[in-house]
């Protein structure tokens, strides 16, 4: 059993006070997730869009680090969706 | 943003939930509480929010869930949660990827397509609850 001490925590209240005043940009949610692709990138040695071609979807994807690329991939996606609503992008769309 | 209105409300009520379940769980530390609502502002830009969290020991928990709405109700379209030691091993992971049917010892899932691999990498049924998850990894954790 723990002895330690519980850190103090936020109420809701506070949570959604800080959620509202969006201190985090879209530009810098979508850097973060380009971060992350690119570490999976250098590990695997493959890139994104040839990992979701071939990985995602199928039983290999049941890894979790490939689990967590293409959700990470979709995202990343979803997020550039809302940030660039042009037709062009929706043929990458996935 | 992709989500607005009641969609980010109930967005906001699943994480808020989340974050109950772990700091009810484990004594998180101090810059957790700083650090979940800016995890959650970026899951409201891209639909998934991923959580990591040391819960002692040098395990760290990884609650990643990509969401989706059914009309008004949020849907979890994809997760994975991972229990993971220093070195890397994942001592319990669950997810929704749907290859597998049976348990370990060819019993049909409870709840296909949830399950966990256990710390033997064994598949086992599970509800696809992360709050059961959680309080699995507490007592997994507490039995070590």
């Amino acid at each position: 059993m723990s002895s330690q001490k519980k850190t103090r925590g936020i109420t809701k209240k506070q949570f959604v006070k800080v959620i509202t005043r969006g201190n985090l940009s879209a530009d810098q949610a979508i850097g973060k997730m380009v971060n992350e692709l690119q570490l999976y990138e250098r590990k695997y040695g493959m890139r994104s869009e040839v990992f979701y071609a071939l990985i995602a979807g199928t039983p290999a994807e049941d890894q979790p680090d490939f689990l967590n690329w293409a959700i990470c991939y979709r995202s990343y996606f979803r997020a550039l969706q809302s940030k660039f609503p042009f037709k062009e992008l929706s043929r990458y769309a996935v | 943003m992709p989500f607005e209105g009641r969609q980010r409300g109930a967005l906001l009520d699943r994480c808020w939930s989340i974050y109950l379940s772990l700091t009810g769980a484990f004594n998180v530390p101090e810059n957790f509480h700083v650090e979940f609502p800016v995890v959650v502002e970026s899951a409201l830009v891209s639909g998934a929010l991923h959580v990591t969290v040391p819960v002692g020991g040098n395990i760290t928990l990884s609650l990643r869930e990509e969401y989706a709405f059914d009309r008004q109700r949020l849907t979890v379209n994809r997760y994975s949660y991972n229990l993971i030691d220093a070195a890397g091993n994942n001592l319990l992971r669950a997810d929704d990827l749907p290859f597998h049917r049976t348990d370990y010892r060819r019993r049909l899932l409870t709840h296909p397509p949830h399950h966990i691999h256990d710390q033997r990498s064994r598949v086992v049924s599970f509800g696809g609850d992360v709050h059961r998850f959680i309080a699995d990894a507490k007592t997994l954790l507490s039995t070590r």
